[in-house]
């Protein structure tokens, strides 16, 4: 056949074609063939006598391609027999092609099994890659840094100058750096003035966290005490200089004063977030004329160091231990209670141990949920292979080799397993994608990405589950005889024991792991329940908080005038019914991270053990604006406010442990507190950091009796109505008095006061949404076994149908197997749910760890499931009819 | 070799052996001439056919001869490849005389 007249005209999906053809097959094919494949397509075209034709053609050999692909590849890595003996049916696949082809067939024909295994496969493998991708690299990878598993943090808070001086005579230490982190202001000739973090450190700050300059210089020794130099954080340097190049040399003005760039961090630079917390955006050298740095009681500065090579934790804890001697030693007055014990940390640990008890949490309930999610894998697989034990014992009877039916069904397993990892792939990615925003919040959570490594482990995992028990039924009727096989296949599976016994097994154990995370989830919500039913002591609706951090204040009486004006500017807005201001407000800070200033009280029977009471310096209307009522006297007013004695507020607590009872309180001095403290009134009790946290005594004093300056100062206003902008009438009526103080942002009070139960209500959220995927596998397992088994049990039921069997006795019957099948599964849970409470009890509240009645909704959920998840069964027991079923025999 | 190792031969292998039993051919010729012959009964692609081919000469049933015009390679069967032919038409006529009985005994349709 010579070309047509269409000679040399090629069709656009020739080139698609041939390209496919270039590139995707192993070498030979390429090499040898590709070209006279593309030749032969040519002539087709050529030769096609219609339009039509040339379409078909050039699509049926394009459509061919992949399946030529896949064939040439499992040929060229000896799998399959492409170049072999098999010539027969499709001819051109190899045997694994084949058994694939089968497969993919075959569950086509099961679209249920195949939809209900590769989810659940999927979902397990999903959200294990998630959760441990999450916890590889939140807790187990090893810091950024060189030398990181010598690196260590001296505990215990901050550290005073004295201790920084002996830092030099620590052998252990081959490198260590001092650092603080304070709140400056930036004024801007273009734009609103804006809140900074600076963190004043050594120089070895940067050679320790690794720190390069992206532009001009980092850090040196010759910049001692230059308070007026500045290395800028590469966002910082991005986000506000708009990344401008020629930025070294040039000032900018913090807190009133000229401060020069000298410097911008590469953008790799790892935030040492573990030792100085929030983003910081920009550095200078240590202030060591502090004149704070002489006094022992000035603990300001976070010490990081890197041990020398070989040297344990351990021996340089007893160096440091013997430098605190020295200093206690040095100033006897103030460490009249012993030297301060500030062992050593790893920074590793440092960096994960407030998440740490959270993620082990959420791992066990994700292994809890895969385990469950295993088990009904492998009830689905079963139940497919028990109901083919007739396929199977027909096939061997036929002649095929046992060989052949293991590789086929371990096909379906693949295919089930790949289908099953493909869609886990896609939720993990989408899980770590929609929880990226969340895990911000996690040490290096920014830094998670989905690690292929962890996705294969798992996925590996959960296709060898499918490949054990896919392999099941071919097990079972390999060396059986076949006659028997195939007499029994029909009615007798549902008599063999053992698989009986392992298909309940199976159920109560994923009842059982269920009761284990339904009832966790119903400690934590009820821990999350008594935590919100507490009463906060404030009446936080309608309160809007502003948080300002005033510069350059020199004595108190300068901050409480410059604040007092900021307060009158800002009561004068018509949307405001009252405000106040003090150095912090009720859950600015929370947790065990207690802020500010507190003292200790003694009491001068000494009866009593002393105790702890937090001070808050308030403003007038304190009370009013917070809604926090006074349960005995009055608050001071605006004339004695500054009067000796100083008249403060105690809370009721105190004034019960301290005088017997609120009203006895009233009037009586506490020189302890504040010098000529005399009790004006008694507040009820409040939360002040975190509902869950105790904040029993307490004392609240005029700020005008303040002896100290405080860079701080936070606002609270208590509005009639709120206008849309809110935010910008208080940024505004701050900046009338105050232009240059930043105003970040204005928060919602009850969103301080829910944000401090945020991490109980996530626990029983996740814990919760956990228990109730795990209740709904547990369910669904148990509905297929028990569906199965009347299937299997449909003569039987017949006949006794016939011979006059009522059918509610029959579904009772079934239905009361299916809750026993629960109420084991619900006993041998409860006893493991005792055990977990324990691991629990460190995030419960207001419940103890054995709380029955957790326990007992836990396990009347799940009867109550496994009842509702045996009806359908039953009703279709009870449906059999008997003459259908006599029939078939 | 036992040729009878390699029986059955899909119907697509049986056709091209036949084809090229009777004279050498290009990979466009062969395709054309087993759709005529299967009158579109068997449809071959070029990506599936040069990997039928391929195996065939790996097997020795067939070989390149020189083709007349410019890179086209052109196959030969050889004498193997006729072996095998002739003992798939054996079996096969051997199959059908088996079973034609059936049909003439009057139980079909």
């Amino acid at each position: 056949m010579k070309p047509g007249a269409a000679g040399g005209r090629s069709h656009p999906l020739e080139r698609v074609f041939a390209l496919l053809l270039r590139m995707l097959p192993p070498g030979p094919l390429r090499d040898e063939d590709a070209w006279e494949m593309r030749r032969t397509l040519r002539d087709q075209l050529d030769g096609a006598r219609s339009w039509a034709e040339r379409q078909r053609v050039v699509l049926r050999a394009v459509r061919r391609v992949p399946g030529v692909v896949v064939s040439e590849w499992l040929g060229w890595m000896g799998i399959g027999t492409p170049s072999g003996i098999d010539t027969g049916g499709e001819g051109m696949m190899g045997n694994g092609m084949r058994n694939l082809g089968f497969a993919v067939r075959s569950l086509r024909k099961a679209p249920t099994f195949a939809l209900a295994s590769v989810l659940l496969m999927g979902l397990g493998v999903g959200v294990v890659t998630t959760v441990f991708t999450v916890v590889d690299h939140v807790l187990l990878r090893p810091l950024p840094y060189a030398g990181a598993d010598r690196m260590v943090y001296l505990t215990n808070g901050s550290h005073n100058g004295p201790t920084l001086e002996r830092l030099d005579g620590v052998e252990a230490f081959e490198l260590w750096t001092a650092s603080s982190t304070a709140n400056v202001n930036l004024s801007r000739t273009d734009g609103e003035p804006l809140r900074l973090r600076r963190t004043e450190v050594t120089p070895e700050f940067f050679t320790l966290f690794e720190g390069r300059p992206h532009l001009g210089r980092l850090l040196t020794d010759a910049d001692r005490n230059d308070l007026r130099i500045a290395v800028l954080t590469y966002p910082f340097w991005r986000d506000v200089f708009g990344a401008d190049p020629e930025v070294v040399g040039t000032t900018m003005l913090v807190d009133g004063e000229p401060v020069e760039i000298v410097g911008v961090l590469s953008e790799d630079f790892v935030h040492p977030h573990m030792v100085l917390g929030d983003a910081v955006h920009f550095y200078r050298p240590m202030d060591w004329t502090n004149p704070g740095l002489q006094e022992p009681g000035y603990f300001a500065h976070s010490v990081t160091a890197r041990l020398r090579p070989g040297i344990s934790v351990e021996a340089a804890d007893e160096q440091i231990a013997r430098l605190q001697a020295d200093v206690a030693e040095a100033f006897p007055d103030f460490y009249d209670g012993g030297p301060r014990d500030t062992p050593l940390q790893s920074l590793h640990d440092r960096t994960v141990e407030d998440v740490r008890g959270g993620l082990l949490l959420l791992l066990g309930a994700v292994g809890l949920l895969l385990l469950v999610a295993c088990a009904n894998v492998a009830h689905l697989f079963m139940a497919r292979g028990l109901s083919r034990s007739r396929e199977m014992s027909i096939r061997r009877a036929m002649g095929a080799r046992t060989w052949n039916l293991l590789s086929q069904l371990s096909a379906e397993s693949l295919v089930v397993g790949l289908l099953g990892g493909a869609t886990g792939l896609l939720l993990a990615r989408g899980a770590l994608a929609f929880f990226g925003r969340w895990m911000t919040e996690l040490p290096r959570g920014s830094q998670v990405g989905l690690d292929l490594r962890i996705f294969l482990a798992s996925f590996g995992l959960a296709t060898l589950a499918a490949l054990v028990f896919g392999l099941v039924p071919a097990f079972r009727t390999v060396g059986r005889d076949v006659q028997e096989g195939l007499r029994s296949a029909g009615r007798g599976m549902s008599g063999s024991r053992k698989v009986r016994a392992l298909r309940s097994g199976l159920v109560v154990f994923e009842v059982a792991v269920s009761l284990v995370l339904v009832a966790s989830a119903g400690l934590l919500m009820r821990s999350f329940l008594a935590v919100t039913s507490i009463d906060p002591g404030v009446d936080a609706e309608d309160v809007w908080v502003v948080p300002l951090t005033p510069a350059n204040v020199d004595t108190p009486e300068e901050y409480r005038i410059r604040m007092d004006a900021v307060l009158a500017s800002v009561r004068e807005l018509p949307a405001v019914e009252r405000a106040t201001y003090g150095m912090e407000m009720p859950f600015e800070f929370f947790g065990g991270n207690f802020c500010c200033w507190g003292t200790r009280y003694e009491p001068e029977d000494g009866a009593d053990s002393s105790f702890r009471v937090n001070m808050h310096a308030v403003s007038s209307g304190f009370f009013e604006t917070l809604g926090t009522e006074l349960v005995a006297g009055s608050v001071w007013d605006a004339l004695d406010a500054g009067d000796e004695p100083t008249p403060v507020v105690v809370s009721e607590p105190f004034a019960v442990r301290v005088f017997g009872a609120a009203d006895a309180a009233v009037g009586r001095e506490l020189p302890d507190l504040a010098a000529g403290a005399i009790v004006a009134g008694v507040a009820e009790a409040t939360r002040h950091y975190g509902l869950d946290q105790d904040h029993d005594y307490a004392a609240y004093l005029p700020v005008e009796a303040l002896t100290f300056p405080i860079p701080r100062a936070t606002f609270a206003v208590r509005t009639r109505s709120v206008p849309a902008d809110l935010t910008r009438r208080i940024q505004e009526a701050v900046w009338a008095e105050e232009p240059n103080l930043p105003v970040p942002g204005i928060h919602a009070l009850d969103e301080w006061v829910a944000r401090s139960s945020a991490t109980r209500r996530f626990g029983s959220f996740l814990f919760g949404a956990f228990g109730v995927v795990a209740l709904l596998l547990a369910a669904a397992g148990l509905y297929g076994t028990l569906l199965y088994t009347v299937g299997q049990r449909k003569q039987e039921l017949g006949i006794r149908l016939a011979l006059g069997a009522g059918r509610s006795r029959i579904q009772n019957e079934v239905i009361r197997r299916g809750v026993v099948h629960a109420a084991v599964g619900v006993g041998v849970g409860g006893a493991v749910a005792l055990l977990v409470g324990r691991v629990l009890e460190s995030w419960l509240y207001g419940v103890s760890a054995t709380d029955p009645v957790a326990l007992a909704a836990a396990g009347s959920a799940l009867i109550a499931t496994a009842a509702l998840a045996s009806w359908v069964p039953a009703y279709r027991a009870g449906r059999t009819d008997p003459l259908e079923t006599l029939n078939v025999e | 070799m036992d040729v009878q190792d390699h029986l059955p031969l899909a119907p697509r292998d049986l056709l091209i052996l036949a084809v090229l039993a009777e004279g050498p051919s290009h990979g466009y010729g062969l395709i054309k001439a087993v759709e005529d012959r299967s009158e579109s009964g068997v449809l071959l692609d070029p990506a599936n056919l040069y990997r039928v081919l391929r195996r065939m000469r790996d097997l020795g049933w067939i070989e390149e001869a020189e083709g007349q015009d410019d890179r086209r390679r052109v196959h030969r069967i050889t004498a193997e490849g006729r072996a095998i032919v002739s003992a798939e038409l054996a079996r096969l006529e051997r199959l059908l005389a088996q079973a034609r009985p059936a049909l003439a005994d009057g139980g079909g349709v």
